[in-house]
C-alpha cells in the first residue's frame, strides 16, 4: 500500500490546454473518488498515474517514489477498465495469473491466489471459461480479481460500473466498497456518476474543465459545496437556483429576484452583491405564507420521497414533500424556503461567499 | 375470415420459399457450367492419353501410362522441392516483414494512410512489368544489383545465371512483390487490436517485447492464418515471376510446378500427363490446406 501524491500536474495535447494545476494528496490505505462530467479530466489524471498518459508539466509520486518516467509496469499499480479489458485469448484462470507469471511468481504461489481471489469474488465456477463466455457483471468480477490478485501498492478504477444494469451497479458498488475495506488498499476511483460518488468515497474530488472544483468527504461537499458548479452537480434532484440581488438594511438580510419576490438569509454578503442562490429540495416546504409564489406542474412519487416541481416567475423549483401531502397538478402554493440552508454565489464568479 | 387469411400465407409463404429456391438456379448453372465441368474434364483427362491427328483431337483411355510417365521423370523430385522451398520460405519471410512492417506503421503517428498507398503499389504493378524490372536489375553486367555490390568491392555475382541462386533470387521478387499483400491484411488486424487489451497489459507489468508476444500475437492469429493460407495458395501456383526471369533455369534449377506443367502442355504436348500433374498439385495444395487448418485451430483455444 501507498499513499499517492499529485504535484501542480498539467496536461497539454500540443496547444490545448486540458488540465492545469491539479494539486491532489491520498493518504495510504483511502478510498478516493475521481467524479466530474464527461471531458473534466477525470479519466485524464487517472491514466496519468497508471502511466498511460504523459504527464506535460508537474509530478506524481507513488508513496516515496516519484512515477513520472517510469512505465506503467514499473508503478506497481492495478487497473480495472470500464471496458473490462479482459484478455480474450485467455481464460479467466490465465487472465487472472497473467501478471503474476510475468512477475515469475512461483506455480504454487500463483494457484493460491488464483483460488482465493476466486473464493473472494465468486469466481470459482468460471475458472476455465473464457470472457467471451461470461455476462457484464461476470467479466466485471474477473477484472477485478486481476487487480486484487497483484496486491499492488494502488488500486485504479476507471468508471468500472458504466457498462452494467443498474441493479447489478449497485450491488458491485456495495461489493466494491467491502472489497476495500477488506483489503484496506489505497483506491482511486473515476466515475461520472456522483452516487457513486456520495456512496463509495471516503473522499471525492469533484473536477470541472481540468480542474479540481473541490476535494471532501461526500456530506461536507454536499453541505458546504465551495462553488456553484459542485453545489449543481452533487445531489439528485439538482439543487435549486435562484438569480437575485442582495438586500442588506436593518430590518432584514434578503435576496430579492427579477420578478420582485424575497427570499430571507440569516446574514448577507453586503448590499447590492448579485448571488446565485441555491437550495436544496429538503429544504423547502410548501405552504400559503411563502417566499415564492407558484403552481405545481409536476408530482413525482418514488415510494419512499415524493418529489414536486413548482412553477414559479422565477423558473422552476423541485421540493421534497411529505407523500402524505398527495399535491395535485395545478395546485397554486408558496415556497418556504429554510433559510439557515440557502447558499450563496457570486454570479459571475461562480464561488461560493460567506 | 382467419382461416382464408392464413391460407393465404400460407401459399404467400410457399410461393416465397420456391421462388427462393429457383432464384438459386442461374447460380448453380453458372457454377456447375464454370467450375465443375472443366475439373470433371481435367479428371477425365489425366486418366487419358490426347493425340492430335488429322486436326482434330484423340482421346484414348490409358490410366497407367501417365502414372509410367510420372514415375520415369528425373526432374519432377527436384521441381517438388523447389516448390516446397519456393513456398516455405517465401511465405514464412513475407509473413514476418509483412507482420514487422504492419506493426511500425501501426504505433506511428501520422502518415499511417500515406504509407499504406505506398505498400500498395507493387501489387499493383503488371507482373510482366516485374518481370523485366527485376531481369533488368539482377543483370550480370549492368544491373543495379551489381552494380551497388560493385561499390562495395564485391561481386559481379550471377543472379541469374548460377544453379545455386538463381531459385533465391526469384524467391526474393515473390517477397518483394507479396510482402505488400500481407501487410495490408496484417494492418488492417493490427488497427484493429483493442487498445484497452494492450493498456491492460501494460498496467499489469507487460514489457513492449512481452505484450507483442503474448497479447498481440494471439490476437493477431487470426489474420496471420488468412495471411498464411492465402499466400501458400498463390505460392504453390506462382508461374509469372519463375517464368519471365529466368524460364526455370539453369537447367531446372528453379523450376516451379506450374512452370514445369506448363512445359509438360504446352512444349511437350503431353495433355494427359500435364492433366494428371494438375490433379496431384490441386491434391497437394488441399492437404496443405487441411493441415494449415488443423493447426491453427489447434494454436487457438477452443
Amino acid at each position: 500500500m501507498a499513499s499517492v501524491s499529485v504535484r501542480n500536474v498539467e496536461k497539454r495535447f500540443g496547444d490545448v490546454s486540458v488540465m492545469r494545476g491539479v494539486d491532489l494528496d491520498i493518504a495510504d490505505g483511502e478510498f478516493v473518488v475521481l467524479v466530474g462530467a464527461s471531458g473534466c479530466g477525470k479519466s485524464t489524471l487517472l491514466r496519468m498515474i497508471a502511466g498511460l498518459e504523459s504527464i506535460t508539466a508537474g509530478e506524481i509520486h507513488i508513496g516515496d517514489r516519484r512515477v513520472n518516467d517510469l512505465e506503467p509496469r514499473e508503478r506497481d499499480v492495478a487497473m480495472v477498465f470500464q471496458s473490462y479489458a479482459l484478455y480474450p485469448h485467455l481464460n479467466v484462470r490465465e487472465n487472472m495469473s497473467f501478471s503474476l507469471k510475468l512477475r515469475k511468481r512461483a506455480p504454487q504461489d500463483i494457484v493460491t491466489q488464483i483460488d482465493k481471489a476466486a473464493s473472494v469474488l465468486n469466481l470459482g465456477q468460471l475458472l476455465e471459461r473464457f470472457p467471451r463466455q461470461l455476462s457484464g457483471g461476470q467479466r466485471q468480477r474477473v477484472a477485478m480479481g486481476r487487480a486484487i490478485v497483484r496486491h499492488p501498492q494502488v488500486f485504479l478504477f476507471d468508471e468500472p460500473l458504466s457498462n452494467l444494469d443498474a441493479q447489478l451497479r449497485i450491488a458491485m458498488r456495495t461489493e466494491i466498497r467491502a472489497l476495500h475495506q477488506r483489503l484496506g488498499a489505497t483506491s482511486i476511483y473515476v466515475t461520472h456518476d456522483q452516487v457513486e460518488a456520495m456512496t463509495m468515497a471516503d473522499r471525492m474530488v469533484v473536477m470541472n474543465a481540468g480542474r479540481i472544483e473541490q476535494v471532501g468527504a461526500p456530506l461536507d461537499v454536499y453541505d458546504a459545496p465551495q462553488t456553484l458548479y459542485v453545489a449543481k452537480f452533487i445531489g439528485a434532484p439538482s439543487i435549486n437556483v435562484i438569480e437575485g440581488v442582495i438586500e442588506d438594511d436593518r430590518a432584514a438580510t434578503q435576496v430579492r429576484t427579477a420578478s420582485g419576490e424575497s427570499i430571507a438569509l440569516l446574514r448577507g454578503p453586503g448590499q447590492g452583491r448579485r448571488v446565485s442562490a441555491a437550495f436544496r429540495p429538503e429544504h423547502v416546504t410548501m405552504g400559503a405564507h411563502g417566499s415564492l409564489a407558484g403552481k405545481v406542474a409536476v408530482v413525482e412519487n418514488l415510494g419512499h420521497e415524493t418529489y414536486v416541481f413548482v412553477k414559479t416567475v422565477d423558473g422552476e423549483f423541485c421540493i421534497l414533500i411529505n407523500r402524505d401531502l398527495r399535491p395535485r397538478v395545478g395546485d397554486a402554493v408558496r415556497l418556504i424556503i429554510s433559510s439557515e440552508h440557502v447558499h450563496l454565489f457570486d454570479s459571475d464568479t461562480g464561488l461560493r461567499l460567506q | 375470415m382467419v382461416r382464408g387469411q392464413r391460407r393465404r400465407r400460407g401459399i404467400v409463404d410457399w410461393l416465397n420459399a420456391t421462388f427462393q429456391h429457383w432464384s438459386l438456379l442461374p447460380a448453380v448453372l453458372l457454377f456447375v457450367l464454370l467450375t465443375l465441368y472443366p475439373i470433371a474434364n481435367l479428371l477425365r483427362m489425366s486418366v487419358s492419353t490426347i493425340d492430335f491427328m488429322h486436326g482434330s483431337e484423340v482421346w484414348s483411355f490409358t490410366p497407367g501410362r501417365n502414372w509410367a510417365s510420372l514415375l520415369s521423370e528425373p526432374a519432377l523430385g527436384p521441381t517438388v522441392i523447389n516448390t516446397l522451398i519456393f513456398v516455405v520460405v517465401g511465405v514464412v519471410v513475407e509473413v514476418i516483414l509483412g507482420l514487422g512492417l504492419a506493426l511500425l506503421v501501426g504505433s506511428m503517428t501520422r502518415g499511417k494512410g500515406l504509407m499504406r498507398t505506398l505498400m500498395i503499389i507493387p501489387i499493383l504493378i503488371p507482373p510482366v512489368a516485374i518481370g523485366s524490372m527485376f531481369k533488368l536489375m539482377f543483370n550480370h553486367d549492368f544491373g543495379l544489383f551489381n552494380q551497388l555490390l560493385a561499390v562495395a568491392g564485391i561481386g559481379p555475382v550471377s543472379w541469374l545465371g548460377s544453379t545455386s541462386l538463381a531459385l533465391w533470387s526469384v524467391i526474393t521478387v515473390d517477397i518483394w512483390h507479396w510482402v505488400p499483400f500481407v501487410f495490408l491484411i496484417l494492418f488492417a488486424a493490427v488497427e484493429g487490436l483493442p487498445g484497452d487489451v494492450l493498456e491492460a497489459g501494460r498496467v499489469d507489468g507487460a514489457t513492449r517485447w512481452q505484450l507483442l508476444w503474448r497479447v498481440a500475437l494471439p490476437l493477431l492469429m487470426p489474420a496471420i492464418t488468412v495471411a498464411v493460407l492465402f499466400r501458400a495458395i498463390l505460392a504453390f501456383k506462382a508461374f509469372d515471376e519463375v517464368f519471365l526471369l529466368i524460364g526455370g533455369g539453369p537447367g531446372t534449377s528453379s523450376e516451379l510446378l506450374s512452370l514445369h506443367l506448363y512445359k509438360v502442355f504446352f512444349e511437350q504436348n503431353q495433355l494427359g500427363y500435364g492433366a494428371m500433374l494438375s490433379v496431384l498439385t490441386i491434391v497437394g495444395v488441399l492437404i496443405a490446406l487441411l493441415l494449415g487448418r488443423r493447426l491453427a485451430a489447434g494454436a487457438r483455444p477452443a
